[in-house]
């Protein structure tokens, strides 16, 4: 295999594809990017066994090939170079010779068959996303996934592919996000599929803005195609819970409040919370919100009141201040809408004003307060 | 199938139907002394699993199995005991050289454990569907050494395991697994190798010639693992062990046993300790045999004796004593394994069969 290009048109996708490579590993051939050449395009990819990533590159060859190199040490030096032309060269033996005009390095790498490949299985189902709609849609969700390993189903977001409905769903068992776009060509019905957060991650930083993204469907695979990228997500197993069943229809009691206004009391009063559970209340009267916490161990206490259009009961109701400010930070319009039903059962929360065809739900589960 | 497999042909036949007819249980748990090739049966499953040839699986020759045989395969794991702090490129090279002699005992020398760290790692690795496809085989090796911790935290995933995922794990001896796991794996048990099945295979694979194969054989207690050690380091030494053992138990001053009990010490290596009681009781067995056998010599069983003094003397001693001297030797093998302090276990040891000597004597 024997390739020349230039050091500025190697470095980007060199180093967005290294940074799928793990530190840590048990597999020591995951600590290497592969390279495939062919028809004067330069495959480069990595994997953590969740995640698989591959881009290309044009380059120009007289002799196509493949080899695995040590993702460190190409990505140390490639950072480092200056905008030269690398002349690579790998025999037999899989050592690589890299020629530049400032100097010459070799390193030995690995068979190319022996990484993990992602293979070519049939793809079920084919659908396009736009690529803002997607970024949209997964950030909006990805905070709420659950990260304590008890459940395996519920560690990643679950996309679901309804009849031109796109929806992604996450929850951890406290709080619920769930998020609907309906101008999503999507022919049929083709259910849920629940996906790597690390993938998600990969997405989002490579993505350029506009553009459409391919997401294609295999048995074991979720991906995502765009731009020069393509990103594996290797599915998650299991059934996803029946989330509708935990939203609640009829919670009456509409508060309608600033979004800064209440982000801000809410951070201010976590100082007084106690630090593991971070409780803090929210006692809802007529037109006002009083958002308070208190930690008797250490002798702390706060209270906030701030105006609100509220007309439902009186009630009080304990809250995780870290989940308000999650939902809070997660609504981009001016007023956030939150539906309660009562001190002990789950609330619900919106932007004041959906978009159109876009439809966010949040939910929360509060803390039982004990007097 | 299981073509390099030494003996076990039940167990073969039990798992090459169940592989053919696609009816694999969730999990195994496979027992039996060491050396009676589990590993080597997890190794050649998850290849047989994963194999890309369609008729012939496993292959040995197609990537999957070639990145199974250089433990890169991102499906098949293969779980150890280690210390805290091995670093992940030692326990790869132990992996590949386990895997490239399943019947060799590698594994790292001391206190190491199967931590609840690894077991964490491998609840979050197993909740994704299979990566080339085919079948997820986890191997855990020396299951006995998970932590408590890390045992019950693995029981959820053992009793509802991922679609396609295998569980193996082995163990040398079923006691020493908590209920709670053995009830949720499908149980398959290794019987010592027979000396036969020993004899032929290291004639075949390792070129031994025909008497060093036989005696060797005789001596191996079932296991492969014991019969190529002993063909590596020779059995010579700790034969001298074991005859200058059973020479001085007969004398009356008790400088020479203490002596020798701080000269076996002094080797500073439980297994070689453990290695030369295990040929002290074979003598005595043999003493059995050729007192029962009318003391004709050709029966005798464990040919590997020509001392004819010591011969004397054991055949001197009555059934039951040499039964309680075989007693007091299973005795003390056991207190090695528990960590007792050997000079100690020693010294009582030809005490106590001194004593049993003296009551006939």
């Amino acid at each position: 295999m024997r390739f020349s290009v230039k050091s500025s048109d190697l470095r980007n996708v060199l180093l967005s594809v290294i940074n799928v490579v793990p530190a840590k590993t048990t597999l020591p051939i995951l600590g290497n990017v592969l390279l495939s050449l062919k028809d004067n395009k330069l495959c480069l990819s990595a994997t953590d066994l969740e995640v698989t990533i591959r881009t290309f590159v044009e380059v120009k060859t007289d002799k196509e090939g493949g080899v695995a190199l040590p993702g460190k040490i190409i990505g140390d030096i490639i950072r480092q170079l200056p905008d030269v032309t690398l002349d690579i060269t790998v025999d037999e033996n899989y050592r690589a010779n890299i020629k530049t005009d400032i100097g010459e390095y070799v390193i030995s790498g690995e068979n190319e068959s022996e990484f993990p490949s992602v293979p070519k299985a049939d793809i079920k189902h084919e659908i396009d996303v736009e690529s803002d709609v997607l970024e949209r849609i997964i950030s909006k969700a990805l905070f709420a996934i659950s990260m304590d390993g008890v459940k395996s189903s519920i560690m990643g977001v679950y996309l679901q592919f309804l009849k031109n409905e796109f929806r992604a769903v996450s929850t951890d068992g406290h709080r619920l996000v769930r998020v609907i776009n309906k101008n999503v060509k999507i022919k049929e019905d083709i259910g849920g599929y629940i996906t790597s957060p690390k993938a998600l991650g990969q997405f989002l930083k490579n993505r350029s803005e506009g553009g459409t993204v391919k997401l294609s469907i295999s048995d074991n695979y979720l991906m995502f195609n765009f731009d020069n990228f393509v990103v594996y997500s290797r599915l998650i197993e299991g059934m996803y819970p029946d989330y509708e069943k935990v939203i609640p229809k009829d919670n009456k009691n509409r508060l309608m409040v600033d979004r800064n206004m209440m982000e801000s009391s809410v951070k201010r009063i976590l100082v007084f919370a106690n630090k593991v559970t971070q409780q803090i209340k929210l006692k809802l009267s007529e037109n006002s919100v009083e958002i308070s916490s208190e930690d008797v161990d250490y002798g702390k206490e706060g209270r906030e009141k701030i105006t609100a259009d509220y007309n439902g009961e009186e009630m009080t109701i304990g809250y995780n201040a870290g989940y308000l400010l999650d939902i809070l930070g997660h609504i981009d319009t001016e007023k956030v809408v939150f539906d309660f039903g009562s001190s002990t059962s789950a609330g619900l929360a919106y932007p004041s004003e959906q978009r159109e065809n876009e439809d966010i739900l949040m939910l929360v589960m509060p803390i039982k307060l004990i007097d | 199938m299981f073509e390099d497999i030494i003996g076990q042909k039940k167990i073969k036949q039990f798992f090459t139907t169940v592989i053919k007819s696609n009816r694999l249980s969730h999990a195994y748990l496979f027992y039996g002394i060491e050396g009676t090739g589990k590993d080597a049966f997890a190794f050649e499953i998850a290849r047989s699993l994963n194999c890309k040839d369609s008729d012939n699986i496993p292959c040995n020759k197609c990537i999957s199995c070639i990145k199974i045989n250089k433990m890169g395969h991102p499906d098949v794991d293969y779980i150890m005991p280690v210390f805290s702090k091995s670093s992940d490129e030692e326990i790869y090279l132990k992996k590949r050289e386990k895997i490239q002699d399943p019947y060799k005992r590698v594994m790292f020398e001391g206190n190491t454990s199967i931590s609840i760290e690894i077991i964490r790692n491998l609840k979050n690795s197993s909740a994704f569907k299979p990566f080339e496809g085919k079948k997820r085989v986890t191997i855990i090796s020396k299951a006995e050494k998970m932590t408590l911790e890390a045992a019950n935290s693995i029981l959820k995933l053992l009793e509802e395991p991922p679609k396609d995922l295998l569980f193996i794990l082995t163990v040398n001896d079923l006691g020493l697994i908590i209920p709670t796991i053995r009830s949720r794996c499908t149980g398959v048990k290794f019987p010592p190798l027979s000396k036969e099945e020993i004899r032929d295979a290291l004639i075949k694979n390792l070129k031994v010639d025909k008497q060093e194969a036989e005696t060797i054989s005789n001596i191996s207690g079932g296991s492969f693992s014991k019969a190529s050690e002993y063909l590596q380091e020779g059995i010579g030494e700790k034969k001298e062990f074991a005859e200058k053992l059973l020479e001085i138990i007969f004398l009356k001053n008790s400088k020479i046993y203490l002596d020798f009990a701080e000269e076996l010490v002094n080797k500073r290596n439980l297994e070689f300790v453990k290695d030369v009681l295990a040929i002290i009781n074979l003598l005595v067995r043999d003493a059995f045999y050729y007192k029962i056998n009318n003391e004709s010599k050709t029966d005798i069983k464990y040919k590997i004796h020509d001392n004819s003094n010591i011969n004397q003397l054991v055949v001197n001693l009555s059934y039951d004593y040499l039964e309680l001297i075989n007693s007091e030797i299973e005795k003390s093998i056991d207190l090695i394994d528990k960590n007792i302090y050997l000079y100690l276990i020693i010294v009582n040891l030809i005490t106590n069969i001194r004593k049993i000597i003296n009551k006939k004597i």
